[in-house]
């Protein structure tokens, strides 16, 4: 397909995104790269894991984007005394009937917020979890397929880790992106002070149906990614398996293990969300850059020697992606 | 009358015995009746034939499973009296103590015309003992004891013994002295040679350096000499396009344009007093040469030409004239 077409009918299909960010905007602060990959992971069909310290609107911003959809959201409290069945739902016996009847849990919307998602046990992520990547729950013997779309957006602090479960490698793995959110500007801040203070908060309206979301999800499979992009994302994957192919010797102590296939998988559907967002029909590699902290940072690990001086995964992305050289 | 027939009978069978029958004897023995523990043994066995007579090797093997065989002699073959005399020496050894029997050993042999049918040589043994043309003849047993070393327990125990230290021969040391020389001469030569090749290779080389407005220009003139876009190679023109001004611009510049996108490289560029005036002509330039590189654009030819010329203006533009040339790690 020509890429005028192809510009064209993104043009067409993301109007959404523009009404969706006036709205989340009414009630959110600055926060613009959170929001956009937010919108990333509705596009992309992928979960989205939000890390952050208190108080960053984390909630909140998940909140808006799905009250701005006409979609069934649920918001689910991660506690520790949280059951696989207060997610999913269960089998209750009907005394009337005498007979037991299936009773769904939240889980059975289109959008859900696990809000502190590390402070619920294994049990209860691994129910999850499953669910986000099989798109399915089976409660008794029946299974039932998720409806479209079906995303979930968890939150988690990175500070009081006592009394937390933290999400093992394996299942932190399945979230698309992980997203960290910074303190805003001093700016921003006084803007939401104001808004915070005043007698009237904003009310968000619902102004996007799922259907645009599904008709968006069929257009960004046509942004045209080329090899040569196809071989940037695998560059950067392989760097963080194989440094020294790369001349990144210094990083080969670093890290204990590289990026995942799935990895390579979520920055090609990333960096096309990215095109999609920024309204071309095609992916540079900016898209790649731009997705790449958040789609890698959950999938690279560190070794103790880089923990002891302070080294994170997001600093050895940083030099993979200054070192691979871009196409 | 009577006494003459017996004395006929015993003529005739005296006389048909020497001219029919072959006649062999064979005996075995050991050097002495009493050995110590771990001892040699020295084991024999003698076989005294007619002529006609051709002796196999003994099987010693079944007989001598309770000793340990050390060695087997070749055995030595001797004539006496018209008769042959072959000798068969074992060195044998006993590593425990008590009363050894050899027991009979089999001794094989053919006679007449079967002594030239090379068949029945290489039988086995079972299959010697089972052809009628292989006769036999076993060999006395022998006995002898292996005893203990007495050991005189009113005595005292005594250390082990030191190793005993072998001195160094003239000769042992005169090799060793010849295989660290030669050790010696073999790395001083490997590294003559490497000292020689890297001093020769600086004196051959003189690198000179090129500013880095040349180096592109003339890979621009190369890649225009190519015509690649001509050839339909289009995504191929602009990748090298495109190269060869982000390689400009880290060296010009030092900016590590190989490594960073283009809305990075501008951004940088945005940065630098020096590159104000092509700002507009390298955006233009980077964002077109993307549309070709990573969208399924297909350029007018015009774009293609006026690529180089953007090109070029970008070099020209902001190259630093130098009155010289420098060394550095360029090859003219």
């Amino acid at each position: 397909m020509d890429i005028t077409v192809i510009n064209e009918k993104i043009k067409q299909e993301s109007a959404f995104i523009d009404m969706l960010l006036q709205e989340i905007g009414k009630v959110i602060v600055g926060q613009k790269d959170m929001i956009e990959k937010l919108i990333i992971g509705l596009l992309g069909n992928g979960h989205v894991l939000l890390e952050g310290v208190p108080g960053l609107a984390k909630t909140l911003a998940i909140k808006s984007l799905a009250s701005a959809m006409k979609a069934k959201f649920q918001r689910i409290q991660f506690t520790p005394d949280l059951l696989p069945a207060d997610l999913i739902g269960t089998m209750i016996y009907n005394q009337k009937d005498g007979d037991f009847t299936i009773k769904k849990g939240p889980i059975f919307s289109n959008f859900i917020l696990a809000d502190e998602i590390n402070r619920a046990p294994a049990k209860v992520q691994s129910a999850l979890l499953e669910a986000m990547q099989e798109k399915q729950i089976t409660i008794g013997k029946e299974t039932f397929i998720l409806e479209e779309p079906f995303l979930v957006l968890a939150t988690q602090n990175p500070i009081e880790q006592e009394g937390t479960y933290p999400l093992p490698e394996a299942q932190v793995d399945r979230f698309m992106l992980k997203v960290k959110i910074t303190y805003p500007s001093k700016e921003e801040e006084l803007s939401i002070l104001r808004q915070n203070v005043a007698s009237d908060f904003p009310q968000i309206n619902p102004v996007v149906n799922t259907e645009d979301i599904l008709k968006a999800r069929k257009v960004l499979q046509e942004v045209y990614t080329d090899e040569k992009i196809e071989r940037y994302i695998l560059d950067i994957v392989f760097a963080s398996r194989n440094p020294k192919e790369y001349g990144l010797d210094s990083l080969s102590e670093l890290i204990s293990y590289g990026a995942s296939p799935r990895a390579s998988i979520n920055l090609a559907i990333g960096a096309k969300a990215m095109a999609f967002i920024r309204r071309r029909g095609y992916v540079i590699p900016e898209d790649v850059r731009g997705i790449c902290q958040d789609v890698l940072r959950h999938r690279i690990a560190v070794t103790y020697e880089a923990e002891a001086e302070d080294i994170t995964s997001e600093n050895v992305i940083e030099e993979i992606l200054n070192k691979v050289e871009v196409p | 009358m009577r006494k003459l027939i017996v004395l006929l009978f015993i003529h005739i069978a005296f006389i048909s015995s020497f001219a029919f029958a072959q006649t062999i004897s064979v005996e075995a023995k050991v050097d002495s009746s009493q050995y110590l523990i771990g001892d040699l043994i020295h084991f024999s066995i003698t076989a005294e034939y007619s002529s006609d007579i051709k002796l196999l090797k003994p099987a010693v093997k079944d007989s001598l499973k309770n000793l340990t065989i050390l060695s087997i002699d070749e055995p030595i073959v001797s004539e006496k009296n018209g008769k042959k005399l072959s000798r068969f020496n074992f060195t044998l050894s006993k590593y425990d103590s008590g009363t050894v029997t050899i027991s009979s050993i089999n001794l094989f042999y053919l006679t007449g015309s079967d002594t030239s049918d090379s068949k029945l040589l290489n039988l086995s043994q079972s299959e010697m003992l089972n052809n009628p043309k292989v006769r036999v003849i076993q060999t006395n047993p022998v006995v002898f004891r292996v005893n203990l070393i007495k050991v005189n327990l009113k005595k005292d125990i005594k250390d082990v013994k030191e190793p005993i230290k072998i001195p160094y021969s003239w000769e042992e040391l005169l090799m060793y002295i010849l295989i660290a020389l030669l050790i010696i001469g073999i790395l001083y030569y490997i590294y003559y040679r490497y000292k020689k090749k890297k001093s020769g290779a600086v004196e051959e080389k003189k690198i000179i350096k090129l500013p880095p407005h040349i180096t592109a220009l003339n890979e621009l003139r190369k890649l225009r000499e190519e015509g690649l876009w001509q050839q339909g190679l289009i995504k191929e023109y602009h990748s090298r396009i495109t190269e060869i001004i982000r390689t400009y611009f880290s060296k010009r510049f030092g900016l590590p344009a190989l490594e960073m996108t283009t809305a990075e490289t501008l951004s940088k560029l945005r940065e630098n007093k020096e590159t104000e005036i092509i700002l507009e002509t390298t955006e233009n330039f980077l964002t077109n040469a993307d549309l070709v590189k990573f969208a399924k654009f297909i350029p007018l030819k015009s774009l293609n030409e006026e690529m180089m010329q953007q090109a070029e203006e970008i070099v020209n533009r902001t190259k630093k004239v130098e009155t010289g040339v420098s060394q550095g790690d360029e090859h003219v």
